[in-house]
């Protein structure tokens, strides 16, 4: 959450480390060119893809990164949050308002639905933060991210017994066509909306976090809480705004990743939360614009992998991930875009 | 600094948590005939259930254990049907049928359920001289919203281990037969599953795995019997098709589980034979949110077909859903899939949707409706089906059939598992009687000799019979 210091370049000095890395980019960039010279059109749409996957991501990863950067809890309940999200959405949106067809007074109600998805989401976070996290605050750290897994459950169980056990199918209610087609790659209308709401929600976070108040107050808390409370902060009000902040987030991914695949399910949270939580991680977790990085590369790399001509294909998805992420930890441990952490004494 | 209530709250959570979830487990059950083991594990809260999914296999759900076993119930709203005429002589006997009652395959098994209680009403709950129990078990949990295999091992030890089950009607998955078949087999207890189509269960040929299927019988005496043809029949059938649509190039996903692969290669190697392009045969990832990019690498090579290996649970619905989306309708590039995907939900909002309109679906057996124009005992059967349940999914009936078969075993048998089991493959069912409209039998495998073959395809919301297939007997050979 702190500012981003300058630092040395990645290849600083031609050490043999430093060469492997160098090496693998190398690969990286010539495997990229290899199919874009191959299939440019393919190649443009496919990042495109990736593009939109990686923004809803990112909405999550900021969750698990805000709460990460104010109290180093990795809040496991983070991508259950968000399927609820979506649920919650979907009913409110579907089956309450009744709205299921695409027109200009259903796009409004569906931005309606964002904000009230939004607060729903920011409450249920609160109220975890208030019951099951806080009491625990100065529990070693075991015990918090236990309890973190035991909400996780919890959310997954809420969202079965209300949704169902299976896929749920969901009315789009955004624009279903092309925006536009620039040199034969579709943008789709949903890529679109998506990446609009992600960059401007994106934008509005990361000013709250720099040039607010409050914003400053959840500053002081990630570095020292016993000194911020020493000046007067209120941490435990801090802290509790970070988490509305964080479910804030998962609730407008929520509903943007319904409207998106058009389906969800009570363990949608899992498999996305891990993708965003790894987006956390390989931005370097605590970092906002980290968060977002990774999560676009993320996007991007599962997409690249699963639509390019040349490529190991969808069945080795998670497993590239994973080996990217590991491979950037060796030679990063703290993360693309993370700081070194100081042992706190 | 803390008031003692406030360090309540975690506890207050927990207790509310507990008290919703035994509400839903009590929705679940419909009925207090739970195995005595299982009923420990009903009771422990969802949060367990769920736990046991979120490992990436699904075999971490050990605890699930058999929660769900007793779902009898919930088929008919009623409770279980217990032996009501209690038989003069020849003991009581149990048969239970194992199949996946939640999930999207949830509602068709439940069809089943209901076609095997009113076939066996109808026989008095009589085999011969014995009277027999039926009992509806669950192998699919709702953490895995789909057949799950620690649940089919613990079903599978159970009937071994209760002395009066003297057969199993089941399983529906390839994937739950391949665990329970063993177990049962050294317990000497007979199956007759009404849906298994995995090649390798009963024998060697397009489809199947190396060791298969000798691994699955330890004692070398077979103990299973199927009533549908498998998927070598059904690859050839979508192969012809195919051929028949004019389809040059097939591009081929499966959903990395026993039966989706299974029946994705056999359709691969048919079609190959017919000198169909095969681009690829490829393993897609159940849990993925979306398959836009997956389909934007196929539309690069630009196939005139897709086929789907998988059942509808492995998110059968997102894949259809986005094939149209990037690929274009399923007139212009050709969707089939096999039987796991012919469920009546796939062309509802639950499901594909309007993209599922005008894909083919292979199925190993034929429509209720081509089997009620055969008349006889099947006709009479569906329609007295119909009357009580409605219409009927397309392995309804198959469910009826495989019970038809078990209960003649018993009649031949001496009343023993040893008895039964030895019966079973001399099982013949004549046309007069058959719930099927034709003779049908098991030849020394366990395969089934009346090898219908049909094709069905999505037309609106509905998805009406669209011509039987005569299978071509040298796509067979592996």
């Amino acid at each position: 959450m702190a500012a981003i210091e300058a630092r040395p370049a990645l290849v600083a000095r031609l050490t043999p480390t430093n060469l492997v890395a160098l090496g693998l980019l190398v690969a990286l960039a010539g495997w990229l060119v290899w199919n874009f010279v191959e299939a440019p059109t393919q190649f443009m749409q496919v990042t495109s893809i990736g593009l939109t996957n990686g923004a809803i991501y990112a909405l999550i990863a900021l969750g698990y990164t805000l709460v990460y950067g104010i109290i180093e809890l990795i809040n496991f309940a983070h991508g259950d949050l968000f399927m609820l999200g979506s649920v919650f959405g979907m009913h409110l949106l579907n089956d309450w308002l009744g709205v299921v067809d695409s027109s200009f007074t259903s796009w409004l109600v569906l931005a309606g639905v964002v904000v009230v998805t939004m607060g729903f989401c920011g409450t249920i976070n609160v109220g975890i933060e208030r019951v099951a996290y806080r009491p625990l605050r100065h529990a070693p750290k075991l015990a918090p991210l236990i309890t973190a897994i035991g909400v996780s459950f919890i959310l997954q169980n809420i969202g079965l017994l209300w949704n169902g056990e299976g896929q749920v199918g969901i009315n789009r209610v955004l624009p279903s066509g092309t925006a536009f087609t620039i040199g034969g790659v579709h943008i789709a209308w949903v890529s679109l909306i998506i990446v609009a709401v992600t960059i401007p929600l994106l934008m509005v976070l990361s000013w709250v976090v720099r040039h607010t108040r409050q914003g400053k107050a959840m500053r002081a808390t990630a570095q020292d809480s016993d000194a911020a409370r020493l000046m007067g902060i209120d941490v435990n009000r801090t802290i509790a705004f970070t988490f509305a902040l964080g479910g804030v987030m998962a609730g407008a991914a929520g509903v943007m990743y319904a409207q998106f695949t058009t389906t969800t399910r009570w363990d949608a949270g899992f498999q996305l939360g891990l993708v965003a939580f790894t987006a956390a991680v390989l931005g370097g977790i605590g970092n906002l614009q980290g968060a977002v990085l990774g999560a676009v590369l993320i996007g991007l790399i599962q997409a690249l992998n699963e639509g390019l001509p040349h490529s190991l294909g969808a069945e080795w998805s998670q497993s590239l991930v994973f080996s990217i992420l590991i491979l950037i930890l060796v030679f990063r441990p703290e993360g693309l875009l993370g700081q070194t952490t100081q042992e706190k004494v | 600094m803390k008031t003692w209530w406030k360090r309540l709250l975690p506890l207050m959570l927990v207790a509310v948590v507990a008290l919703v979830a035994a509400c839903g487990d009590d929705e679940d059950e419909g009925t207090t005939e739970a195995a005595a083991p299982t009923t420990a594990a009903a009771e422990t809260s969802a949060a367990d259930t769920a736990a046991a999914d979120t490992g990436a296999a699904d075999t971490g759900a050990a605890d699930t254990g058999a929660a769900d076993t007793a779902a009898t119930g919930e088929a008919t709203g009623e409770s279980a049907p217990a032996d009501t005429s209690a038989p003069p002589s020849g003991g009581n006997f149990k048969v239970v049928s194992d199949l996946p009652l939640q999930g999207a395959s949830g509602a068709q098994s439940k069809t089943l359920v209901q076609a095997i209680q009113l076939y066996l009403e109808r026989q008095g709950n009589r085999a011969g001289n014995y009277g027999i129990e039926y009992e509806s078990v669950d192998d699919s949990t709702a953490a895995a919203a789909k057949w799950d295999p620690t649940t089919c091992s613990a079903n599978a030890q159970r009937y071994a281990g209760e002395e009066n089950i003297l057969g199993v009607i089941g399983t529906f998955n390839s994937g739950c037969a391949a665990l329970e078949i063993p177990i049962l087999n050294q317990a000497g207890v007979a199956m007759v599953s009404p849906a298994n189509t995995g090649v390798g269960l009963t024998h060697v040929g397009p489809g199947s795995e190396s060791g298969e299927p000798d691994k699955y019988y330890p004692t070398g005496t077979r103990n299973y019997a199927r009533v549908v043809p498998s998927d070598d029949f059904q690859g050839a059938a979508a192969a012809q098709m195919m051929q028949q649509l004019g389809v040059k190039s097939l591009y081929v996903l499966n959903d990395k589980e026993v039966y989706g692969k299974g029946v994705a290669d056999a359709t691969a190697a048919a079609a190959e034979k017919l000198g169909i392009t095969i681009l690829a045969n490829e393993g897609y990832d159940p849990k993925a949110p979306n398959y836009d990019a997956l389909f934007e690498q196929i539309k690069g090579q630009n196939p005139d077909a897709i086929y789907i290996g998988a059942i509808i649970d492995n998110n059968g619905g997102q894949l259809v859903k986005d094939k149209v989306k990037i690929l274009g309708d399923n007139e212009t590039v050709k969707l089939m899939g096999p039987d796991g995907m012919l469920v009546n939900d796939l062309p509802t909002d639950e499901q594909a949707g309007a993209a599922a309109e005008g894909m083919y679906l292979t199925f190993s057996g034929l429509g209720p409706d081509q089997i009620k124009e055969r008349g006889g005992a099947a006709a009479e059967f569906l329609t007295a089906y119909e009357a009580q349940f409605g219409k009927p999914e397309v392995y309804t009936v198959y469910g009826a059939a495989a019970a038809q078969a078990m209960l003649k075993a018993i009649e031949a048998s001496d009343g023993t598992r040893e008895g039964v089991v030895s019966q079973l493959l001399q099982v013949k069912v004549p046309k007069e009687e058959s719930l099927l409209g034709e003779e049908y039998g098991f030849d020394e495998n366990g395969d089934t000799t009346l090898k219908d073959m049909s094709i069905f395809r999505v037309k609106g919301t509905d998805i009406p019979f669209e011509q039987a297939i005569a299978v071509d007997a040298t796509l067979l050979e592996a």
